[in-house]
């Protein structure tokens, strides 16, 4: 179902160098506004995914049962069936697809109950694109137990060891503050993909807030500093505009 | 006074009703009273007369008939018996002796009792041409007489009818008092209605500074006037914040909003390098955001001030929130040239709350001690040091308090006073780039939290204080976090 390795044009939204491992997906796009739908599927056409389109909650509930896609993006208001049924009869269905909800309604306990219904992932209106990107990507990249099972995740020559909590790079061990490692860790959980700002203040800090300033490049570069000084290559890179990156450095880089 | 407003005013029609309640129970005393009375009156007369006769009798049976005319003369004579009436008949009805004119036309009972009519007349002494009611008893006697022994009724009649003309005047003296106190009492209690009524009709017209009337009585109108002015104040604060908001809101927006459109517009020039038309659109998007962060963190008040976030509150263990709030912000601050020194107790204290939004409050303090207090050490007194910035916590009885302070500029006056405002700015000069709204979201975060934010000069800087009750219902060894969404579970919190 998935095409793994396959190489694909960089995306307008997300800069120039998208990594080459990442693979093209299958998503259901649930969503009656018509110009957020066209928007969010030519952007993860450009992205190198396939979206389908629903229009209407009936339409969006029959293919998400019956065709299988690695992601869908479910709006929460829709005409006929809301998007809070869609996920509960999917679920009850048997259907593990990572659903991403889309809300106009940012209020706390919103997000919660999305999530509680079954949905893996919550983003607020209006989005930028690269959010939704990162989010979709992170939640249909592999099925989700795998993480749980890696105890070692590595990335070129950099390794984490999740039951020693050892960081080694080319053999040198890199000693990290908690917090760090965490970030590293998710970052490394998503080598290859995108993370944004959001999404590492919210499964690092496990808090949902908007920060006023840029606190989270400062984690970042405090990280950079030592995973990347030392060595020639850089593995964490800025996507501008985006987010975050761990990557295998490219050659034309 | 307007008649049919009277009538239709419930005070009016409750205060009728109770008179004629009260009325009615009067009237049913009263009533039972007079006719006990008339009863006890006409058993009284029966009894004299029962005596009379009893006497006659006597005569009659030692002396027979003559006797009994003879005591019937001698009788209708005496004036010690003032409304006695005899008369005595002979079977043609033609009067023998008495003291009335003739024999009465009216029936006797089974027991010869009978109340009739008469007209004085006969003996010198009786009632002589007096016409009247009287009750008496008839008897034939032997030989074909007739007896006649009576009472005249008109004095008993004399005093009941007064008793009942004073008993009728008294009910319409007692209706009129009710209408009257009825009315009054409606009145008293419409003027103060209608004072009510009136200031919602002006503050409807537009006058939103005026109040209802207070008459200092301390009586159940001047609590509702009381309560109704708490209310309105509260109301007209929160429409004039309302408008304070929207018109800075669209003063605010303005400006971004002609930054945007003017590199929206450069980027249609045909000469402009494609380079200089990427960086036109990434400033653009760079404000855009900006303007959505503004909307959302109204957003965000708005949603705090509603208190619906409270449906979801959950214990919180500030501690642990603090620490993790630090330590996002601790690198930050020393980029910036300041140290955090935080003074945090070890263990867990819980307040009922929502920790995004207690997070998003102690990150917004943060972020001003950082903004305004950090790299203000290297310029003035201590140029040596770096800037410090406290964040501590203690609790006090059922009170959590935590504070952070920096040694920046400070506020006073004013702006201490206004700070906690939306889109107020300490110094509009300064292009500090913050949307004047992080203070205002710490303020409605507090109190959706029941607690309460307060600003205070620190000898240098500021000190802000956010104080909350603590959760009562918490265990002492309750501990921190765990709660978090666990939004793509594959994500989560890693080992440990």
């Amino acid at each position: 179902m998935r095409a793994f390795d396959e190489e694909r044009p960089g995306s307008l939204f997300i800069g120039p160098a998208r990594p080459g491992i990442t693979g093209a997906m299958k998503i259901l796009v649930i969503e009656d506004d018509a110009e957020t739908a066209d928007y969010v599927a030519k952007g993860l056409q450009e992205a190198g995914h396939t979206a389908t389109l629903a229009r209407d909650g009936r339409d969006g509930l029959v293919r998400a049962i019956g065709e299988p896609f690695d992601v869908a993006v479910v709006d929460r208001m829709l005409p006929e069936v809301d998007g809070k049924t869609i996920v509960e009869t999917m679920r009850s269905a048997g259907r593990t697809t990572p659903v991403l909800f889309l809300s106009a309604m940012g209020e706390v306990r919103h997000r919660v109950e999305g999530l509680r219904s079954g949905a893996d992932d919550y983003l607020t209106k209006p989005f930028a694109f690269s959010e939704l990107l990162a989010r979709v990507e992170a939640l249909g990249r592999r099925p989700r137990d795998a993480y749980r099972e890696e105890t070692v995740l590595k990335a070129a020559g950099l390794e984490l060891n999740r039951l020693t909590r050892e960081v080694v790079r080319d053999g040198r061990r890199i000693e990290l503050q908690p917090r760090e490692y965490r970030l590293l860790e998710y970052l490394m959980q998503h080598a290859g993909r995108v993370v944004t700002r959001t999404m590492l203040l919210e499964h690092v800090w496990d808090y949902h807030f908007d920060p006023q300033t840029n606190v989270i490049d400062v984690h970042v570069s405090r990280l950079r500093q030592k995973i990347d000084r030392d060595f020639e290559r850089p593995l964490i890179h800025t996507v501008r505009g985006a987010g975050y990156s761990i990557r295998v450095p490219d050659p034309a880089d | 006074m307007f008649p049919i407003r009277l009538i239709r005013s419930r005070v009016f029609q409750l205060s009728l009703l109770a008179s004629a309640i009260f009325g009615i129970a009067a009237i049913a005393v009263v009533a039972t009273l007079y006719f006990s009375s008339v009863e006890a009156v006409t058993r009284q007369v029966e009894a004299t007369i029962d005596a009379e006769i009893k006497g006659l009798s006597e005569q009659y049976r030692q002396f027979g008939s003559i006797g009994l005319i003879r005591a019937v003369e001698r009788r209708s004579r005496e004036r010690s018996r003032p409304g006695a009436i005899y008369l005595v008949v002979d079977p043609g009805f033609k009067r023998l002796a008495g003291n009335i004119a003739a024999w009465p036309a009216e029936e006797p009972d089974a027991r010869r009792w009978v109340t009739f009519t008469f007209r004085g007349g006969g003996a010198a002494d009786g009632p002589a041409g007096v016409r009247g009611e009287a009750r008496g008893r008839m008897f034939r006697l032997q030989g074909g007489l007739y007896l006649l022994v009576g009472h005249d009724l008109r004095e008993q009649q004399r005093v009941t009818a007064r008793t009942r003309e004073t008993l009728i005047l008294a009910g319409i003296v007692a209706i009129l008092f009710a209408v009257a106190s009825g009315g009054l009492l409606s009145w008293l209690v419409l003027r103060r209605i209608d004072s009510i009524n009136r200031t919602s009709r002006e503050i409807m017209a537009g006058d939103l500074a005026r109040r209802v009337p207070e008459t200092g009585r301390g009586d159940e109108f001047d609590r509702l006037a009381q309560s109704l002015n708490a209310m309105l104040a509260q109301n007209e604060k929160l429409f004039l914040g309302m408008r304070e908001v929207s018109e800075n809101l669209a003063h605010d927006l303005r400006s971004p909003l002609g930054r945007i459109r003017q590199r929206l517009e450069r980027q249609l020039s045909p000469s402009l390098p494609e380079s200089d038309r990427t960086a036109l659109t990434e400033e653009a998007l760079a404000e855009t955001d900006r303007l959505l962060s503004t909307f959302s963190a109204i957003l965000s008040i708005a949603q705090a001030d509603s208190g619906a976030p409270r449906r979801s509150f959950e214990p919180v263990d500030l501690c642990a929130l603090l620490q993790d709030v630090a330590d996002l912000y601790e690198p930050l601050a020393e980029e910036a040239g300041a140290t955090l020194a935080r003074a945090l107790p070890d263990r867990p204290v819980t307040v009922q709350g929502n920790r995004d939004m207690l997070f998003q409050a102690c990150a917004n303090l943060l972020d001003n001690a950082i903004e305004y207090g950090a790299g203000a050490g290297d310029q003035a007194q201590m140029p040596a040091q770096m800037a410090v910035i406290d964040l501590d916590l203690d609790t006090a009885g059922e009170l959590v308090r935590f504070a952070v302070r920096d040694r920046g500029p400070g506020m006073d006056g004013e702006a201490l006073e206004r700070a906690r405002e939306r889109f107020y700015r300490a110094d509009s000069s300064r292009t500090t780039g913050g949307s004047g709204l992080g203070l205002a979201l710490v303020d409605a975060v507090a109190r959706l939290h029941d607690g309460a934010l307060t600003l205070a000069a620190a000898g240098p800087g500021l000190r802000a204080t956010v104080q909350l009750p603590l959760d009562k219902r918490a265990p002492a060894q309750e501990t921190a976090g765990g709660t978090g969404h666990e939004a793509a579970g594959a994500a989560g919190a890693g080992p440990g």
